[in-house]
C-alpha cells in the first residue's frame, strides 16, 4: 500500500514535469501565455510530489513497512530514530529521493521567485531545462533506482539496518542533505545558462538572476565538505580529514569550477567580458556535479563512499553525455555572438588577477579530475591497474594552492583597470612585510618544511592585506560620518555586504589553509600496548589506561577504552575511543576520542579490544592546528550568509516587468569602457 | 627611486636568508623511520580500499610497514622496495603512478594544460598593453581621491 503511494507519488512528480516543459514550450512556440503560466505551475506540482514520495518514505521506515525492498535493506527494528529517519538517504535509492527533494525545492522556488516574469523567454526557457533535469531524476526512481519497490517473496521479520558506518554518527543527518543542497543548487545557474544560450540573451541579466542562488549552492557544498572532513576526522578515526577518495574529489571538482565562475562573474558584471567563459564554466560545474552522482552511483570507482553496484550508471552516464555534449553545442551555436570587443588594460589590475585565479582554479580542477578518473583511464587505454592517490595530489596541488594564497594577499588590493606601482607599493608593503616577519619568526623558530613555512607566511600576508583594507574602510567611514569604531565596522558591512563577505570567506580560507598544512606536516603517530592502569607518555603527554566499558544500544555493541589524558600536573580529562560492531557488518567500526586544543588535538583510536589479560592498543596521534580548519569552515559559511545580505547597491531584479528588453540590453558601454 | 624600493629591497633580502636556510634545513632526513614514514604514504595497502599504507589498521597494512622497515635495515633502497612490492602485489600498490606510458598522461595533462593557459593568459595580457590606454589627469585624480574621503 505504502509502496503504491509512493510511487504513484514519483509518477505524478515525473508527469508533471513532463506536462510543464511540453506546456511552456508550446506556450512560447505558439505565443500563448496561459499556456506557459500553466507549465510553471508544474514545478510546484513535482516539489509537492516530492515531498509526498520522501513522506512516504519516512513513514514507511518508521512503520517497519519491510514489504518494501529499501526498507528491509536500511532499518532495523533496533534502529534508533535519528537513524531511521537519516536511513531515507542511507542507500542508492533514497539518496535519488532527497537529491529530488532538494532539486524540487530549488525549481519551485526559483519559479516562485520569477513569478512576475513568467513571461519571459529566458525565465521560461530556465524552467524548461530545470524541469527537464527534474524529469530525468524522477524517471531513474520509477524505473532504475525505484525506491519504492517490493521484495520479492515473503516479507522479512526484521531489517538489516543501515550500514554500519551510518548509524554510528549523527552527522549523517547533516553531511549528505548540505551536500545534495549545494550538488544541486547548481542547476538553477545552470538552466538560466542554458536558457542565455537559446534565446540569444546573454547580457548581464541573467547573471544577476542567478546569482544568489549559485552563492547558495557554493555556500552549501562548502557546508556539505567541510562536515564530510569533520565526520571523517572525528568519527571515521583515521586521523584525517581528506583521503582524496574519488568521491571526495567528485564533490571538490565543482566546488573548484564553482569558485573560479563566483569570482570571474564580478569580471562580467564590471566589465561586460569574459561571457564564453563565464558560461562555460556554469555548464561545467553543472555536468561536474552529474559526474560526481555518476561515480558515486555507478560502481565504477572503488570508494568508501559508493554505494552498492547498480544499474543506474548507464542511465547518468548518457544524462552526463546530453548535458555536455548539449553545453559545448550551444556555446559553439553562440560562439560569435558571444564574443565582446572589451580588453583588459593592464596585467596589474583586478580583472588581470581575477582571470589567474581563474587559471589556477581551473588547474586545480583538471588535476582533481585527471587523478580521478585515470585510474579508469589507465585500465581502458593500457589494460593496466594503476592507483593513483595522496602524493600525486599533494605534488600538484600544493604548488597551485600555494599560488592562490599569494593571489588572495595581492588580488583584493588590486584596484580595476589598472594600478600604478605607487599605489600598489603602498597599499602591499605592510601586508608583505608582515608575511616576511612570519617567514622569519617560523624559520627562527626551528621550523621544518618549505611548503608549511611558506604556507604561513603568505597566510600572514593575505591576512594582513585584508586586515588594511577593514582598517581603511573603517577609517574612511569614521572620517566622513564621524562613527564610532564598530558603527563604522558594522555600517560599512552592510553597505557593501558582497565585499566584505567575500573577504570573510577568504579569512576562513586562510585559517583552513595554515590548519591543512600544520596538521599534515607536523603530525606525531604512535602506537602503544597498555595494561589496565598503565602510562605512557607520547610529545609531552602522559595517556593512562584506566579499563574498559562496554555498551549496548539498539544494533550497536561498543566497547570503550578509557584513557586519561595530562599533561605535567595539568589534567586534561578522560577520554574513551572505542570500537563498536554491528550485526550486518563484519569489520568493527572504531570512533576515535579527540581532546581537542587550540594548538593541537590529541587523537585516540582504540585499535584492538582488550585481550585475556586486559591489554589494548591504541593508537596516538598529536595533530596540530586540526580545530582551525573547522573555525576556517564556519567562516566560510558566515561570509557567505553575509555575501547574502541585501546590500545598498543591489539592483532590483526581479520587479522589472515582463517583457521589457531593458534588463538584458548591453549596459551603456561608453561610459564603462575605454574606445579602442 | 632607491628610497621608494628601499623597503621592499630590505624585505627581498630578509626572505631570500630566511628560505636558503629553510631549504638547507628541510632536506628529507635519511633515517630509517623518516624514510618509512615518508615511503608508507607513497604505498596503497593492497587490501583496503583507497587507504595508505599510513592510514590502514589492516594486519596486512602492519605487516608490511613492519616489512619495509626490515628491508631497509638490511640495505634496500626505497626503489628497491617499491619495486619488491609492485612484482608482490600489482603496479596498484603505487599511489603515484611513475613510469612512463599512460602514468605520463596523469603528469602531462595538467601541467601542459597550466602551462599553456597561462601562457595564453600572458600573451593576451602582452596584447592588451600594448595599445595605449587613457590616462587619468590629475584634475581627475583629485576629483576621485575627494570622492573616496567623502569630502565634496
Amino acid at each position: 500500500m505504502r509502496a503504491a503511494a509512493g510511487y504513484s507519488a514519483l509518477a505524478i512528480g515525473a508527469a508533471a514535469a513532463f506536462y510543464g516543459i511540453s506546456s511552456i514550450g508550446f506556450g512560447l512556440h505558439t505565443g500563448r501565455p496561459p499556456l506557459v503560466r500553466f507549465g510553471r505551475r508544474c514545478a510546484y506540482v513535482t516539489l509537492a510530489a516530492a515531498v509526498a514520495a520522501f513522506a512516504v518514505m519516512e513513514w514507511a521506515l518508521f512503520a517497519r513497512d519491510f514489504s518494501i525492498e529499501y526498507v528491509a535493506e536500511n532499518v532495523a527494528r533496533a534502529t534508533p530514530g535519528l537513524y531511521t529517519f537519516t536511513a531515507a538517504w542511507a542507500a542508492l535509492e533514497g539518496s535519488i529521493l532527497l537529491w529530488i527533494l532538494a532539486l524540487t525545492g530549488y525549481v519551485a522556488f526559483t519559479t516562485w521567485r520569477f513569478r512576475d516574469r513568467a513571461g519571459d523567454p529566458l525565465v521560461a526557457w530556465a524552467t524548461i531545462v530545470a524541469l527537464g533535469v527534474t524529469l530525468f531524476f524522477f524517471v531513474l526512481t520509477l524505473g532504475p533506482a525505484n525506491p519504492f519497490r517490493e521484495v520479492a517473496g515473503a516479507v522479512p521479520g526484521d531489517g538489516r539496518g543501515p550500514n554500519a558506518l551510518l548509524q554510528n554518527h549523527p552527522l549523517v543527518a547533516f553531511h549528505p542533505p548540505a551536500l545534495y543542497l549545494g550538488y544541486v543548487g547548481f542547476t538553477v545557474p545552470f538552466s538560466f545558462a542554458v536558457a542565455a544560450l537559446v534565446t540569444g540573451r546573454f547580457g548581464e541579466g541573467w547573471l544577476a538572476d542567478v546569482r544568489r542562488t549559485t552563492v547558495v549552492a557554493w555556500g552549501f557544498l562548502t557546508v556539505g565538505i567541510v562536515l564530510g572532513m569533520w565526520w571523517s576526522y572525528e568519527v571515521l578515526g583515521w586521523g584525517g580529514y581528506w583521503g582524496w577518495d574519488p568521491v571526495e574529489n567528485a564533490s571538490l571538482l565543482p566546488w573548484l569550477t564553482g569558485t573560479a565562475f563566483i569570482h570571474s562573474v564580478m569580471v562580467q558584471e564590471r566589465r561586460g567580458m569574459l561571457r564564453v567563459w563565464n558560461l562555460s564554466l556554469v555548464l561545467a560545474t553543472f555536468c561536474l556535479t552529474i559526474l560526481g552522482t555518476f561515480l558515486t552511483r555507478s560502481g565504477v570507482v572503488t570508494s568508501v563512499h559508493a554505494f552498492s553496484q547498480s544499474d543506474i550508471g548507464p542511465w547518468l552516464l548518457a544524462f552526463l553525455g546530453v548535458a555536455a555534449f548539449g553545453s559545448v553545442a550551444l556555446v559553439a551555436w553562440r560562439a560569435d555572438r558571444l564574443r565582446t570587443p572589451a580588453r583588459i588594460d593592464s596585467p596589474v589590475s583586478r580583472e588581470a588577477a581575477f582571470l589567474l585565479n581563474n587559471l589556477l582554479f581551473g588547474g586545480f580542477a583538471l588535476v582533481v579530475l585527471t587523478g580521478t578518473v585515470f585510474p579508469l583511464l589507465a585500465e581502458a587505454l593500457d589494460d593496466r591497474q594503476l592507483s593513483v592517490g595522496e602524493p600525486y595530489f599533494e605534488r600538484m596541488g600544493t604548488p597551485i594552492g600555494i599560488a592562490l594564497l599569494f593571489l588572495m594577499a595581492v588580488g583584493p588590493q588590486l584596484p580595476w583597470r589598472a594600478a600604478s606601482g605607487e599605489v600598489l607599493r603602498r597599499r602591499l608593503l605592510v601586508p608583505a612585510w608582515a608575511g616576511g616577519l612570519t617567514l622569519v619568526a617560523a624559520v627562527a623558530a626551528g621550523a621544518r618544511g618549505v611548503a608549511q613555512v611558506v604556507t604561513f607566511a603568505l597566510a600572514a600576508f593575505a591576512l594582513a592585506s585584508i586586515g588594511r583594507s577593514v582598517v581603511v574602510g573603517v577609517r574612511t567611514r569614521r572620517r566622513a560620518h564621524a562613527e564610532s569604531p564598530p558603527v563604522a565596522f558594522g555600517r560599512m558591512v552592510r553597505a557593501n555586504p558582497r565585499l566584505y563577505g567575500g573577504l570573510t570567506v577568504h579569512v576562513g580560507v586562510i585559517v583552513a589553509a595554515v590548519a591543512i598544512a600544520a596538521s599534515s606536516g607536523y603530525v606525531t603517530e604512535r602506537e602503544l600496548r597498555l595494561g589496565v592502569g598503565e602510562s605512557a607518555e607520547v610529545r609531552g603527554y602522559t595517556l593512562t589506561y584506566l579499563g574498559t566499558e562496554r555498551e549496548a544500544t539498539g544494533q550497536k555493541a561498543t566497547v570503550k577504552a578509557r584513557v586519561a589524558i595530562a599533561r605535567g600536573d595539568d589534567d586534561l580529562g578522560t577520554y574513551a575511543p572505542a570500537l563498536s560492531t554491528f550485526p550486518n557488518t563484519r569489520a568493527a567500526i572504531g570512533t576515535p576520542s579527540v581532546r581537542t586544543g587550540l594548538l593541537e588535538d590529541v587523537y585516540l583510536t582504540l585499535v584492538s579490544s582488550p585481550d585475556e589479560g586486559g591489554a589494548v592498543t591504541l593508537g596516538v596521534e598529536v595533530n596540530p592546528m586540526v580545530v582551525w580548519l573547522w573555525v576556517g569552515g564556519a567562516l566560510m559559511a558566515l561570509g557567505t550568509a553575509v555575501a547574502l545580505l541585501p546590500g545598498a547597491r543591489r539592483r532590483s531584479s526581479r520587479r522589472a516587468p515582463a517583457g521589457r528588453p531593458a534588463r538584458d540590453a548591453e549596459p551603456d558601454r561608453a561610459l564603462v569602457e575605454v574606445p579602442t | 627611486m632607491t628610497r621608494r624600493w628601499a623597503p621592499w629591497l630590505a624585505l627581498a633580502v630578509l626572505v631570500a636568508g630566511a628560505v636558503v636556510v629553510l631549504v638547507a634545513r628541510s632536506q628529507p632526513s635519511g633515517s630509517v623511520e623518516a624514510r618509512a614514514g615518508r615511503l608508507e604514504r607513497e604505498l596503497a595497502c593492497p587490501v583496503c580500499t583507497g587507504e595508505s599504507l599510513a592510514e590502514s589498521n589492516a594486519p596486512e597494512a602492519r605487516a608490511m610497514r613492519e616489512d619495509m622497515r626490515e628491508r631497509m635495515h638490511a640495505g634496500q633502497s626505497d626503489d628497491e622496495i617499491v619495486a619488491a612490492y609492485v612484482r608482490l602485489y600489482g603496479e596498484r600498490v603505487k599511489l603515484r603512478p611513475d613510469d612512463g606510458g599512460v602514468a605520463l598522461l596523469a603528469w602531462g595533462l595538467p601541467v601542459v594544460a597550466l602551462v599553456a593557459g597561462g601562457a595564453a593568459l600572458v600573451a593576451a595580457l602582452v596584447r592588451w598593453s600594448r595599445t595605449p590606454r587613457l590616462h587619468a589627469a590629475p584634475e581627475d585624480e583629485a576629483l576621485v581621491a575627494r570622492a573616496r574621503e567623502g569630502r565634496p
